[in-house]
């Protein structure tokens, strides 16, 4: 038990780190926010300008049409991505949980399925770009297999048609192991004995997962599906090193949107403003799933 | 009481320590420092030998010591100009791009009144004209409502740099044991025709394609080679007017610049995958003969040698004119690449601008930079040229020693290219054409339509 004259010790333990958390984290958010009303170019903000609203409308009401272009573009490819996650991954993990929950040697699959998550972004992302070359191994491996119309003779990121679905791929793949691990860990938190009494009652197996596993699955599904729209509209790194958003566009999201309009074309407020829509498109579709599944939880 | 006292002792030390992390420190270094040291950043790893030699002559001439400090890449070097300028906390001294209107002048000297011509004079040229801010800047700015407020507040004649080196791009290299294998003599083409044509038959002779370049930045092409066969084709004045909106993309003189391109993806001359290929890539093919032709600049000569070839495995030649260009030969027309700045909160500004009017119109200083970077100075070495490496004695032989066409297009080029978003607009369908998606007359329709857009909502 702490002495009374020792109650502020732990606060003042913590100081350091509120401190921290004020300096970089509050502060840069409140920053941020205000930018987003400004034309600044990154230097000296004694030269930034206050616009009100009109980066937002630059971007969001056809101001600036190529502008206004590019971010619906980059919406659009972030929210296929965010379906693509959600569509394949859930099932995919689902079933990989149930069969880790199934197998002997589930630690050891567990650490393989684990591995995207623990490795360097950067690095893997140049090992995918190069899978995705024109000689690289999936062109190879359909031309061996004698699917020659499957194979992109540019190489999949170097079409148009094609850039998206790689990074897709690379996503769903970045995507999997948080999930499987999410599921994992739930199915192995649901009472033995629910299953017990089911079968007593003479229920199936396929009774018993639709009527237990997945109600009480629905919560973990919930944090995935957030989990995995969040990332979608997060992706940078996979697109920035794989493609830089093209070709033509192709495979523009709204994080190399913000980024070439900050860090290239030095628009400091307009990036800031399209970052924080972005934010609320996160947010609204955040609490669309919420409510979505709170009727059944 | 002990124990709450280094309790005390250790949190104070953990505060102080996130407080000074959190504060800016001192720019250009202290009073006492002035005379021993100055602090350089440049972003151009291969420059930073080159500025160091001219450094060693320069501690040796006044005992003041230069330190380079390198940040690579470009888009990291810039972030952290940035960060460093806007906590009062820059180097001494910032080699930056050659350009006027970028953002920095804020942070660094303003130099008009401060290197006379007798030092002006020296430099080739033309090699002031980027640096320089034109009347014509100024009222771009002034009327461009998403000008910033450091552009609006130019004023003609200012300049914040000086140039470091020069360098043109619109070179091809040349594979030349490709080239004599589908046996073809290995010289420069006289027409864009006549290379379109050297490339087919080295297609079909060796099986190699025939161009590669860094066609994943969408607007290398216009930057490295278009707007070179428009200025030859139409005279510079008919790409002033198409940067000015005074004329259409779909104009017949316009068009065949276009087609150009559409030639070298229908007859499939492009290396696959070039959409993925990024500068340092497309390099990086060449070199390893997966392409007959590579586009590039002055500086790529060194980049190839790094890679391993062999000088005399190459040949180099600028961008060849279309069949009926007013202009029938290209000079390389160098221009500034870099430029060397002072920043204006530094504590050894004096000696900072001393420095750099040495390392650019000292000849001694000028050589040993550009043999170890392995880049052709700002400065007119006029006889000291023999004191250059071989290779870049050569390049520089190659440069127009009079302002050419590419200069009297370059002020437009600065001025509306970047601020003109057709040009975004045309260079994402330039890489849609090269997919063959779009034709060169859906190209040019896509451009003259988005102009017409934008002039019409006031961008």
């Amino acid at each position: 038990m702490i002495k009374s004259r020792n109650k502020w010790v732990p606060y003042l333990f913590l100081l350091p780190g509120v401190l921290l958390f004020l300096a970089i984290g509050i502060y840069s958010v409140g920053f941020s926010i205000m930018l987003s009303f400004y034309n600044w170019s990154g230097i000296d903000f004694s030269t930034a300008r206050f616009e009100g609203l009109a980066n937002f409308r630059q971007f969001l009401l056809g101001d600036d049409p190529i502008v206004t272009r590019n971010f619906y573009n980059a919406v659009l490819h972030n929210l296929v991505i965010a379906v693509s996650q959600v569509v394949v991954v859930v099932p995919i993990a689902l079933v990989l949980a149930f069969v880790l929950q199934n197998t002997k040697a589930a630690s050891w699959y567990r650490t393989i399925y684990f591995l995207p998550m623990i490795a360097s972004g950067v690095a893997i992302f140049y090992v995918w770009k190069g899978l995705f070359e024109p000689t690289g191994a999936f062109n190879s491996l359909f031309l061996w297999l004698g699917l020659d119309f499957l194979a992109v003779p540019g190489g999949m990121l170097g079409s148009s048609s094609t850039s998206l679905l790689g990074i897709i791929l690379t996503s769903i793949w970045g995507g999997l192991p948080g999930t499987l691990i999410l599921y994992y860990a739930g199915l192995t938190s649901i009472d033995p004995t629910l299953y017990e009494a089911a079968s007593v009652d003479g229920a199936k197996k396929s009774t018993m997962i639709m009527k237990i596993t997945w109600p009480l699955l629905k919560p973990i599904t919930l944090i995935a599906v957030i989990q995995m729209v969040n990332g979608a509209f997060q992706a940078f790194e996979n697109v920035f090193i794989m493609t830089g958003g093209g070709p033509a566009g192709s495979s523009e999201v709204i994080g190399t949107l913000v980024y070439r309009t900050a860090f290239l074309n030095n628009d400091y407020g307009l990036a800031s403003a399209i970052g924080w829509v972005s934010f609320l498109i996160t947010g609204v579709i955040a609490i669309f799933s919420i409510r979505s599944f709170q009727a059944d939880i | 009481m002990k124990t709450r006292a280094g309790m005390m002792m250790t949190l104070l030390i953990v505060f102080s320590l996130i407080v000074s992390a959190c504060g800016g420190g001192q720019s250009g270094g202290t009073e006492s420092d002035a005379n021993k040291e100055l602090t350089m950043w440049t972003w151009k790893v291969a420059y930073t030998p080159g500025i160091e030699a001219a450094a060693k002559l320069y501690e040796e001439k006044t005992g003041v010591k230069v330190k380079v400090e390198t940040f690579t890449p470009d888009d990291t070097y810039r972030q952290k100009f940035q960060a460093a300028a806007n906590s009062k906390n820059l180097p001494d001294i910032v080699n930056w791009w050659a350009t006027a209107g970028d953002s920095i002048e804020n942070s660094v000297m303003e130099l008009s009144g401060e290197v006379g011509d007798d030092i002006l004079s020296t430099y080739y040229s033309a090699a002031m004209d980027p640096i320089i801010v034109t009347q014509s800047q100024v009222d771009s700015w002034q009327a461009d409502k998403n000008a910033t407020t450091i552009q609006k507040s130019l004023k003609a004649g200012q300049f914040y740099g000086l140039p470091l080196d020069i360098g043109g791009f619109f070179t091809f290299y040349g594979n030349k044991k490709l080239i004599e294998e589908a046996g073809l003599t290995a010289e420069a083409p006289k027409t864009w025709e006549e290379f379109v044509s050297m490339m087919e038959t080295i297609k079909e002779k060796t099986g190699t394609p025939g161009l590669v370049f860094g066609a994943k930045l969408p607007d290398l092409w216009e930057n490295w080679a278009g707007s070179a066969l428009s200025i030859m084709l139409n005279e510079p004045q008919g790409y002033i007017d198409l940067l000015e909106r005074k004329s259409k993309l779909s104009d017949p003189a316009n068009l065949p610049v276009v087609k150009a391109m559409e030639t070298l993806a229908n007859k499939d001359l492009l290396m696959p995958g070039i959409l993925s290929t990024d500068i340092d890539g497309a390099d990086q093919a060449f070199a390893a003969g997966k392409a007959a032709f590579d586009l590039g600049g002055s500086f790529t000569m060194s980049t190839l040698l790094a890679m391993g070839m062999n000088p005399e495995d190459i040949i180099t030649f600028p961008v060849p004119p279309l069949e009926g260009s007013k202009i029938t030969s290209w000079t390389t027309d160098p221009f500034t690449l870099t430029m060397l700045s002072v920043n204006k909160d530094s504590k050894n500004k004096d000696q900072a601008l001393d420095f750099i009017k040495f390392l650019t119109a000292d000849p001694d200083a000028a050589v040993a930079f550009a043999n170890a970077a392995y880049t052709v100075p700002a400065l007119n070495l006029g006889d000291r040229a023999q004191d250059l490496d071989p290779n870049l004695k050569s390049i520089s032989e190659a440069f127009a020693a009079e302002p050419g066409p590419y200069s009297q297009a370059s002020p437009a080029i600065n001025t509306y290219r970047g601020k003109h978003k057709e040009w975004e607009v045309y260079a994402q369908s330039m890489q849609s054409m090269i997919e063959k998606k779009m034709t060169a007359e859906e190209v040019v329709k896509t451009f003259d339509d988005t102009m017409e857009s934008l002039k019409a909502s006031g961008n």
